[in-house]
């Protein structure tokens, strides 16, 4: 345990393995109640966490897909609840893998009901982290989206309605989601055309969906489109 | 190409609610941290995401970032490093850590903390270069490519205690002479 007392080496050490997130779980949890308390241990992260920094120096900057602006802007907008969103976060970490499986399986499903060879496909996997689950497919170039329907639905006397916002337009509303099951909605050509630079995202609305033409409730989720 | 002082700008007015400015702040510094979270991650979307998760983050608790003792990039790039670790070791099923410590706040910054924010990075290029390159490798793979000590004894063929007192010998002596 890291203490005031221990020799200062063993200190040093310790923040370090601290900031490279090497120490198992229990000395992380341990090592980070320590630091309310311990000035001079927060010093030596601080100067471990400044010093490392400088390791980014010798990467090559990327700029990402332009949509993660639109998604970060919707995602910071006021009207999403924070818990929704802190969920949100947890699902996307923990559930990569359930919607990758769940991807894969509908993918295949896709593929059967087709007669003629499948190109490229997209897909996103919308959830709120609590309850809601849906996924959007299409093949590349088409303009067919598939939705489906996995898990929840609106709380009472409200509806869910799909968006697609393009990086430099308004939201462009898909309808309400499928309450299960699965629907067809065809986009339009421009939206089908910037398939891989779409935000979709899911808004909770009024009985039959926005009033105004723009969301106007919670945003629940936003996602891109995956190449798989 | 933003300033320390227009970054700071940026988190001040953030922690005020100005979006504006939040998207200012992505724009200046979303290249930078993505070459980042991707470093950890490899996988596009999951960048993606980490990186998005980051600037959420960022929006939440830019207020903490004057009590924080960082430099404004440093405090960013640390943010999302730790995101992205969070997210690769969720990808593996490990525990994920609970990471707010960087918010840590209401503690103010210590006199050595105002220092160290200033301090020199070019140091650490030099320090490393000190280390054998086995060492070397290890302190890097964990710091850009979020290895465990499981992983990295594993690429070195050595037990993972061994590896640990290796990386923490090697902290002991970048320490040492980081100080000078």
């Amino acid at each position: 345990m890291t203490t005031p007392d221990q020799p200062e080496e063993d200190r040093i050490a310790d923040a370090g393995e601290y900031v490279l997130r090497l120490m198992p779980y229990g000395e992380h949890a341990a090592f980070e109640a320590r630091l309310e308390t311990d000035p001079a241990l927060r010093d030596l992260v601080t100067a471990w966490e400044t010093d490392f920094a400088g390791l980014t120096d010798d990467l090559t900057e990327i700029a990402p897909r332009p949509n993660l602006a639109t998604r970060v802007a919707f995602s910071v907008d006021g009207r999403a609840p924070a818990s929704a969103q802190r969920v949100a976060d947890w699902w996307r970490g923990v559930s990569a893998v359930a919607a990758a499986v769940i991807m894969g399986l509908s993918f295949q499903l896709y593929q059967t009901s087709q007669p003629d060879p499948l190109g490229p496909m997209r897909g996103a996997a919308l959830t709120d982290g609590e309850n809601l689950m849906m996924h959007a497919l299409i093949e590349l170039g088409d303009t067919d989206l598939r939705i489906t329907h996995i898990a929840g639905g609106p709380p009472p006397n409200r509806a869910l309605e799909l968006w697609a916002i393009a990086s430099d337009a308004p939201p462009v509303s898909l309808g309400i989601v499928p309450a299960e099951g699965q629907t067809i909605v065809n986009l339009p050509a421009e939206i089908a055309a910037q398939i891989d630079t779409i935000t979709f995202a899911i808004s909770d609305e009024p009985l039959g969906g926005s009033p105004t033409g723009a969301p106007t409730g919670a945003i629940l989720t936003t996602s891109g489109m995956t190449a798989f | 190409m933003a300033s320390r002082q227009d970054i700071e700008t940026y988190l001040f007015r953030i922690a005020q609610q100005d979006r504006a400015a939040h998207a200012d702040l992505y724009q200046a510094t979303s290249a930078k941290l993505f070459s980042v979270v991707l470093r950890v991650l490899s996988d596009t979307t999951d960048a993606e995401d980490a990186l998005h998760d980051t600037y959420v983050k960022i929006w939440r608790f830019a207020d903490r970032y004057t009590s924080s003792g960082h430099s404004p990039m440093t405090w960013l790039i640390t943010i999302a490093r730790n995101t992205a670790i969070d997210r690769l070791r969720a990808r593996r099923v490990a525990e994920p850590y609970d990471d707010h410590a960087e918010f840590l706040a209401d503690h103010g910054p210590t006199p050595e903390q105002a220092a160290v924010a200033g301090g020199e990075r070019a140091q650490l290029h030099g320090c490393l270069d000190e280390l054998p390159v086995d060492r070397r490798r290890a302190v890097t793979g964990a710091y850009l490519d979020g290895r465990t000590y499981a992983e990295l004894a594993v690429e070195a063929a050595i037990p993972i205690n061994t590896m640990r007192t290796w990386l923490r010998r090697s902290l002991i002596r970048l320490r040492e002479c980081l100080e000078q």
